[in-house]
């Protein structure tokens, strides 16, 4: 699949180096009280959603898209992100 | 006669007079003054690159198309944009799927609707703070992020520097991002999972970085129907809310460095949007409506969804945690809300 075939040309292309970072590294970063660290999230499949489900889930991804303008998702990657939001599970 | 260094010992064990203070002055001056340029010279350079970044962003002008893709979903936009007579002006045009446009003047954007295609820009258009609202902030990255200049590349036919953002703990995803050498503009970026997993990728396919761009490449060509907006995001120079509105419940936890940064609009409850200043993930808390969404993770690339419920005073609310942040970063911000007594918005909803 192009798709497929695009994130593999990525992937391979970025030298991405391991960062095996623990929460209690350089920097402290608390765990927060009574979450059990073997807790496992539950993954929940896209495909699996209705169109009423998809419906919100697309609206909560715009508006979280539309007010994600800091960093560097600033600028065109800012817009891209809106408009994969809301092209989202057509 | 005395050697000069037979003095300067001396006066070393004499105590200080007031004769002594200035010579004590300028040594210390000195001692400071190398201090800085070696601290100057051991700067990182990466940090230096991602100080122009900000600016680079609004200030530089260009046009050319970008492709975006995450969680399979692939997008491409052509964008001209210029810094022209104190603001910003874009011009960004659907690549796939329609034929819509959006122009932006200042605070000022006009969108004309595809009249096909899957996109409704009408949703599309931000109406949140823009980018250079923030761009005066310096968030210390440093401090969640470490990084690093890790070669040049080729983009767009331009020479860029790689600087590699590597997050310092698990809470957070790294990056990498390519600007281009002479303006340090953004030209591609990746999110990535520690073990070298791209999750999004952003690139600039073509570009032209010039000041000479006509008028008329910020003016709308295609027909149909317009709408238009005006941004409602802070006046420049007005400060960001110190802490998030939250109102009848709070957030236990969430990963160090991440301050508030934004209020999504929720007509069905309550969001705040917190940013470490590279990422950002929102909260909203809603009463539960009548679809009955699924509790769990769902990704789309590196854009992670968490939902769960919680029950208070009698009514049930669906907790839903939506940024670019690890799956588990989403569970534990959404485990640690608690809500005290019922949002005040949320009265009226059935």
């Amino acid at each position: 699949m192009a798709v497929g075939a695009l994130f593999i040309g990525f992937g391979a292309g970025a030298g991405w180096e391991y960062i095996g970072v623990v929460p209690a590294s350089s920097v402290a970063v608390s765990e927060p009280a009574g979450v059990p660290e073997t807790d496992t999230t539950h993954e929940v499949a896209l495909q699996g959603l209705d169109k009423e489900q998809w419906g919100y889930m697309n609206r909560y991804l715009l508006e979280h898209a539309q007010h994600n303008s800091v960093g560097a998702g600033q600028g065109s990657v800012g817009y891209a992100r809106l408009v994969s939001a809301n092209d989202s599970g057509h | 006669m005395m050697p000069a260094g037979t003095g300067v010992r001396r006066q070393g064990f004499t105590p200080l007079g007031l004769r002594g203070i200035p010579k004590l002055l300028v040594i210390i001056a000195l001692l400071v003054t190398v201090a800085e340029t070696a601290f100057a010279e051991e700067k990182n350079p990466a940090a230096e690159w991602l100080e122009q970044l900000g600016t680079a962003i609004n200030m530089t002008s260009y046009k050319g198309v970008f492709v975006y893709a995450r969680g399979g979903r692939v997008h491409s936009m052509r964008i001209a944009h210029r810094y022209h007579n104190g603001e910003i002006q874009e011009r960004l045009v659907l690549q796939d799927g329609g034929s819509g446009e959006i122009v932006r003047k200042g605070m000022n954007v006009v969108c004309v609707l595809p009249e096909q295609g899957r996109v409704k820009l009408d949703q599309v258009i931000p109406s949140g703070p823009f980018a250079e609202a923030y761009t005066s902030r310096l968030m210390p990255l440093s401090r969640w992020y470490k990084s690093d200049l890790v070669g040049e590349d080729r983009v767009a036919g331009y020479d860029t520097v790689i600087i590699a953002l590597a997050a310092r703990d698990a809470y957070r995803y790294s990056h990498r991002l390519w600007l281009e050498k002479s303006t340090g503009l953004l030209v591609k970026s990746n999110v990535g999972e520690p073990g070298g997993k791209v999750l999004e990728h952003f690139q600039f396919t073509n570009l032209e970085i010039t000041d000479d761009i006509p008028d008329s490449e910020f003016e709308i060509h295609s027909e149909g129907r317009e709408i238009t907006h005006q941004l409602d995001g802070p006046k420049k120079g007005e400060a960001l809310p110190s802490s998030p509105a939250m109102n009848g419940w709070n957030l236990g936890w969430h990963p160090q460095g991440f301050v508030p940064a934004a209020t999504p609009k929720s007509d069905k409850g309550q969001a705040v949007a917190f940013s470490d200043g590279l990422a950002a993930f929102s909260v909203f808390v809603e009463p539960e409506q009548s679809v009955r969404m699924p509790v769990g993770v769902s990704r789309i690339g590196a854009t992670t969804i968490y939902m769960r419920q919680l029950e208070a005073d009698g009514v049930r609310f669906l907790i839903t945690v939506v940024g670019e942040v690890p799956p588990e970063t989403a569970r534990l911000v959404a485990e640690s809300v608690h809500v005290n007594k019922m949002p005040e918005s949320a009265a009226g909803s059935p």
